[in-house]
């Protein structure tokens, strides 16, 4: 897989939570899940350092949702997976900590999954060539001030 | 004299929901309810200004909120400040970097040829301010049509959005102080603790960062125009994304959940010595904020800088007293306080009003 853990949450989450679930219900019909954690959705907290003097400060909150899970496969297997998102949907955290577990372990289907991952990493790439296209058609010439020899201080 | 109970508003008080109501959809046949998506693209400075002075980075309750409060900045921070407190706390976060933030705007006053370059973005800094009077009967044919223009006149080829800051390389050229690397104490939560002065620096730095941004500007003001000496030069004002990371629950790698968009600003100001027992640096301030709020932004740079001048040597100026800053920028503390002033004050009034015949008769009787 050339698309890592650490890009799944966001790249999972670019699709809707019943597209999500679907694929999963078609996945896990002969599996158990049960939380090893219940899900949660509340706050977190966003802490910065200020560039001035390194001081670190609170900026503000952000939406959190977390969820830990465990499959017990039908050969009685266990296997966890976990998601932590910004966001506060509950079916959606449940749905992206399965697919966690689900591609950590390769469990069977585990492609289908991987598929909707290639399409949110897309999406979110194509998003962040537009802003960087954005930058690069706003960035400020000044070879052309110093040929005038003007300047502006 | 006793407490008067107030009875009889209900009806009264539920009629002026329905009037607000009828206010909000009373348009005719072409009546079209603003959608979340449509409020924070189209109204996307003042939804920005709503996730700042919410102090909450939930975009689609930030547009709701202005929504249902038809656009009143401070009753829409108000609602989502309530919906906030209704929820738990899951956790802190750990320390970002905001050389991370995936950058959409980065400009300088300080330097031309900043490390990475200036990029404008999208801005209304070179805007006309004349009226655009063809948005007057835009259709939304000609609205969909400009996005697709323009999209299709980007520039296939893109650089970097990530970038070193401005003050790294003043730093290297040893013109700022040197920051303490050492580990800092917790940060001051504001959402947990009451402000007991004096209070550190993190606690004036997230206090501002959910300020209310005209009570930021008039304080900030008030130092530019001479009430104060900051006299900043902005090294570098950023608009970006950063990416929020958090340990993966079972693995612990570091995970991206989303992103904010935020705000920076960092400003140089009037350089200073240690009594002559160290090198004169350029004293520094810093503002940040969720959102894409310049103003905002550099306003709390100066108030920090200001903030600073006064902890270190007394404050000449309110814009240098942390008390008299950091207790009157706070949006809906300060409007829920005009706005109780609405409220029935009967017997408060009925007593000054008691005061002012007994007076009136006591300075008749001596002239008489």
């Amino acid at each position: 897989m050339q698309i890592k853990r650490h890009d799944w949450p966001r790249a999972l989450a670019t699709q809707s939570t019943k597209q999500l679930t679907a694929v999963l219900n078609e996945m896990t019909t002969r599996w158990t899940i049960t939380p090893v954690q219940l899900p949660q959705t509340g706050l977190g907290m966003l802490q910065l350092r200020d560039s001035a003097f390194n001081d670190p400060y609170f900026l503000g909150e952000i939406p959190l949702a977390s969820a830990w899970v465990s499959i017990r496969t039908e050969d009685q297997q266990e296997y966890q997976g976990a998601a932590q998102l910004m966001d506060d949907d509950q079916d959606k955290i449940e749905a992206l900590a399965v697919c966690d577990a689900i591609l950590a372990y390769q469990l069977p289907g585990w492609q289908a999954l991987y598929q909707l991952v290639e399409i949110g990493m897309a999406a979110l790439t194509q998003e962040q060539q537009l802003r960087k296209a954005m930058l690069a058609k706003t960035r400020v010439d000044f070879a052309l001030l110093n040929a005038t020899e003007q300047d502006d201080d | 004299m006793g407490y008067v109970a107030i009875k009889g508003g209900g009806r009264a008080i539920d009629g002026a929901a329905d009037a607000l109501e009828l206010l909000r959809t009373r348009q005719g046949e072409s009546a079209r309810p603003l959608d979340t998506d449509t409020i924070e693209k189209q109204l996307y400075f003042l939804h920005s200004r709503i996730l700042s002075e919410g102090g909450l980075y939930h975009p689609q309750l930030a547009s709701l909120a202005i929504k249902q409060s038809l656009g009143d900045t401070l009753e829409a921070s108000f609602a989502l400040r309530a919906y906030r407190s209704t929820k738990p706390r899951l956790l802190e976060t750990p320390v970002h970097d905001t050389s991370n933030m995936r950058l959409i705007r980065r400009i300088s006053a300080s330097f031309k040829d900043i490390p990475g370059g200036q990029m404008l973005g999208p801005t209304t800094d070179y805007a006309l301010r004349l009226l655009r009077m063809d948005l007057l009967n835009e259709s939304p044919e000609q609205f969909q049509a400009i996005a697709k223009t323009l999209l299709a006149g980007l520039p296939q080829q893109s650089g970097a959005d990530s970038f070193p800051k401005v003050l790294d390389s003043l730093r290297a050229e040893g013109l700022l102080p040197q920051v303490n690397q050492a580990a800092r104490e917790q940060p001051f939560d504001i959402t947990r603790e009451p402000l007991i002065f004096p209070v550190p620096r993190s606690a004036a730095l997230a206090t501002m960062a959910r300020g209310e941004t005209g009570s930021l500007l008039a304080i900030a003001y008030s130092n530019m125009r001479g009430y104060g000496d900051v006299h900043p030069t902005v090294a570098e004002l950023r608009v970006g994304y950063l990416p929020v990371m958090l340990p993966h629950p079972i693995s612990g790698e570091l995970t991206e959940v989303g992103e904010v968009l935020m705000t920076e600003c960092e400003v140089v100001a009037m350089y200073q010595g240690d009594d002559n027992k160290s090198v004169p640096t350029f004293t520094l301030g810093y503002g940040a904020c969720f959102g894409h709020n310049e103003v905002k932004a550099i306003s709390m740079a100066i108030l920090d800088r200001a903030l600073q001048k006064g902890m270190q040597d007394g404050a000449e100026n309110p814009s240098e007293d942390p008390e008299f800053v950091l207790l009157h920028v706070d949006g809906i503390d300060s409007m829920g306080f005009a706005s109780h002033y609405k409220m029935p004050h009967y017997v408060t009034f009925q007593s000054d009003m008691d005061r002012l015949r007994t007076t009136q008769q006591k300075q008749e009787a001596g002239h008489e």
